[in-house]
């Protein structure tokens, strides 16, 4: 038992416990959570299209991921897809002279979020779903969203997602900035300075307007 | 007393035209941003009060939570360090940066790092710590410490930064004329960095025992590509950042951008463990070091509360005494009230002891708190704590003769009539001369002449005249 440790349970008026002990006393305190509160919100995906346009996501509403192929035909940058069977399945053959692996040059990223969170109108990517270098290092990133996978509120996305299997998750709410210059923002600090946001309507309708 | 470093300082501070203006373009912003981004969510006030809950719970049985989070941690195959002293969390990473065969490494913002110098330490052993948070890179250019918890750099004009990247880049042919321009130059030189470094070392906003899981929030994305692109992630952050679940994370996440920056939540907010066999990237050795250096003689304490703080930034946006005299004049990492708290309880020079005179105790701090953290409440005790321990305060001699008046009605008002007529005589259009004691306080402040009767000469009159 290390001597920090030893120290705090010491303030707190205890010795500290070990192995079972520790496991059995945390399972009990689980029970002590208190209910989830949230920013009460409207529609889902209403609210989701709205917070992720204040996020400064490019939204756009499609009904299937063909046109995106023609999107990326009219961009010069090397596009690298992140390997997801969703992603590698569609017909890459327009622009397969720009398809990359190499995402620490300049490129443009493809990756499917397992998630959209309307609260904060954030998408959710995993290191399981796409290398965390290639989220971060790329000049502009197309991020596809199956509106069905919008929830209201993070804590649905913790019940779904089972926390084990990967080392990271990121919730990520548009693209890169920094106010560290006399406050005034600035898009595209170190990561994409354009996030371009491809939502996946089920019935190629744009999402309902505000009730 | 010897050398009253926090006067000298925001004297200097005071009269420094540069700091001045880029203090003036910083205070609206920040106030307005937050006071926007809550004014959205209807019910902001239950957030606070359920992040506070969150915060409270996890402080009364944080022996259990860190326990857990260790567990977690070395379960998915990570490493957990315990470093009672900033000297232990200097010695830990040190043999971390070693064994990875480390020249240089590249550093997102962390407080702890910051508390423990660590980027002195890791240049003395040979490694060349290269920091990726614009602010923090521009400070680190400077050789300055950050004057501000969320927004190191506030201090340094457009001008200044355009200075520092003269003096360390080779320019060529760039102009830095526009703040693009100095992103752009930031965005192009930290790059090569992050592509070369050995180690990346994060601070974390949050630690989840639950899963051994810690929360990085950024906006640029530095955070991210320092914990991701290297081969060792070393994460540094203090015992106090421990919560139960992902849901208490949740409740700490809902209310901490919108109290920095008055966004709904970071550009990246990312939960990062120990690189697993389905990862596509990441490196392969996760270390947390923990840092204690006193804080845990904060529990059980009347002091425990600071203990929930988020890092923020919300009290020092909002205090009139940090606005005017900027975070370099506390001359502790933690600046503003929070630091006014924390500095003398964590480091406790005696001159530290000073920092929580300087408020005006106009409690702003603790309505913007988004934990509730009574920080005018926690200053005074500190106030009482430094006359109890240190006795040497100017003015205490005046405070207790008027405590021993005020204990006789009578002879109060029999004195304070006196009073009266004495400095209305001693008066000169309005104001008093300099009074003997009181030098320090009427250096800067006019003392006002009584205008005629006491308060109670007025009541009684008013009362009578009915």
């Amino acid at each position: 038992m290390n001597s920090v440790l030893r120290t705090i349970a010491a303030r707190l008026g205890r010795m500290p416990l070990a192995e079972d002990a520790l496991e059995r006393r945390f399972a009990e305190l689980k029970t002590t959570a208190t209910a989830t509160v949230a920013p009460p919100l409207a529609d889902a995906i209403t609210c989701f299209i709205a917070e992720a346009e204040k996020n400064l996501f490019e939204i756009s509403r499609h009904s299937n991921l063909e046109t995106l192929i023609g999107y990326l035909a009219d961009s010069k940058l090397p596009v690298v897809l992140a390997p997801q069977a969703s992603v590698r399945a569609l017909n890459w053959q327009p622009v397969i002279g720009r398809l990359s692996e190499d995402y620490r040059a300049p490129a443009l990223g493809v990756v499917e979020a397992v998630a959209g969170i309307a609260e904060t109108g954030s998408v959710t990517i995993r290191s399981t779903d796409a290398p965390s270098g290639l989220l971060f290092l790329c000049e502009e990133l197309v991020v596809i969203l199956r509106q069905e996978r919008i929830v209201a509120l993070q804590e649905e996305l913790w019940q779904r997602l089972s926390p084990g299997g990967y080392r990271a998750l990121h919730l990520i709410s548009g693209p890169s900035r920094t106010a560290d210059v006399e406050q005034t923002l600035q898009v595209g600090a170190h990561g994409p300075r354009r996030v371009h946001l491809w939502l996946v309507t089920e019935n190629g309708n744009p999402a309902p307007p505000a009730p | 007393m010897t050398e009253p470093g926090f006067i000298l300082r925001s004297r200097e501070a005071l009269a420094d035209p540069v700091l001045q203006s880029a203090m003036d373009k910083a205070r609206p912003g920040f106030v307005r941003k937050r006071s926007d981004a809550i004014a959205r969510v209807a019910n902001f006030s239950e957030l606070r009060d359920k992040a506070r809950e969150v915060r409270q719970r996890s402080l009364r049985d944080l022996d259990v939570y860190l326990g857990i989070f260790e567990r977690r941690v070395t379960a998915a195959g990570g490493h957990v360090h315990w470093a009672s002293s900033t000297d232990d969390l200097r010695r830990i990473v040190l043999d971390i940066a070693k064994a990875a065969g480390a020249r240089t490494a590249t550093k997102g913002k962390s407080m702890i790092a910051e508390e423990a110098e660590l980027n002195q330490a890791l240049e003395a052993a040979g490694i060349s710590p290269r920091e990726t948070d614009l602010g923090e890179y521009i400070i680190q250019l400077a050789g300055e410490p950050p004057s501000h918890i969320v927004a190191p750099a506030l201090h340094k004009t457009r001008p200044q930064i355009a200075d520092l990247f003269r003096t360390a880049h080779a320019l060529g042919e760039r102009q830095l004329e526009t703040v693009q321009d100095l992103v752009d130059e930031a965005r192009r030189v930290i790059r090569s960095h992050y592509l070369e470094a050995d180690i990346g070392i994060t601070g974390a906003n949050i630690l989840i025992a639950d899963t051994g899981t810690m929360v990085l929030c950024t906006n640029e994305g530095n955070g991210d590509l320092t914990a991701s692109l290297p081969d060792t992630h070393i994460v540094t952050t203090s015992i106090d950042k421990v919560v139960a679940s992902w849901d208490d994370a949740s409740a700490i996440l809902r209310v901490l951008a919108r109290s920095a920056t008055g966004q709904a939540i970071t550009t990246y907010t990312s939960f990062y463990g120990p690189r697993q066999p389905g990862d596509l990237d990441g490196p392969s050795h996760f270390h947390v070091v923990l840092l204690d250096n006193r804080r845990s003689s904060l529990l059980g304490s009347e002091y425990q509360e600071m203990l929930q703080c988020i890092k923020c930034g919300a009290c020092m946006n909002h205090c009139p005494v940090y606005q005017a005299v900027g975070g370099h004049s506390y001359d502790s990492v933690y600046p503003g009230p929070m630091g006014a708290v924390l500095t003398p309880l964590l480091r406790g020079e005696r001159g530290d002891y000073l920092l929580p005179h300087a408020s005006t105790f106009c409690g702003r701090c603790e309505e913007v708190c988004p934990v509730r953290i009574p920080l005018p409440s926690l200053l005074r005790k500190l106030r009482e704590k430094d006359v109890r321990e240190h006795h040497q305060r100017g003015g205490i001699w005046l405070i207790r003769f008027y405590v021993a008046l005020a204990r006789f009605p009578r002879l109060y008002r029999v004195a304070t009539s006196a009073l009266s007529v004495l400095s209305a005589k001693l008066a000169k259009r309005g104001k008093l001369p300099r009074l003997p004691g009181l030098g320090a306080w009427q250096r800067k402040r006019d003392m006002a002449a009584p205008q005629g009767a006491s308060f109670q000469q007025q009541w009684r009159a008013r009362r009578k005249s009915r």
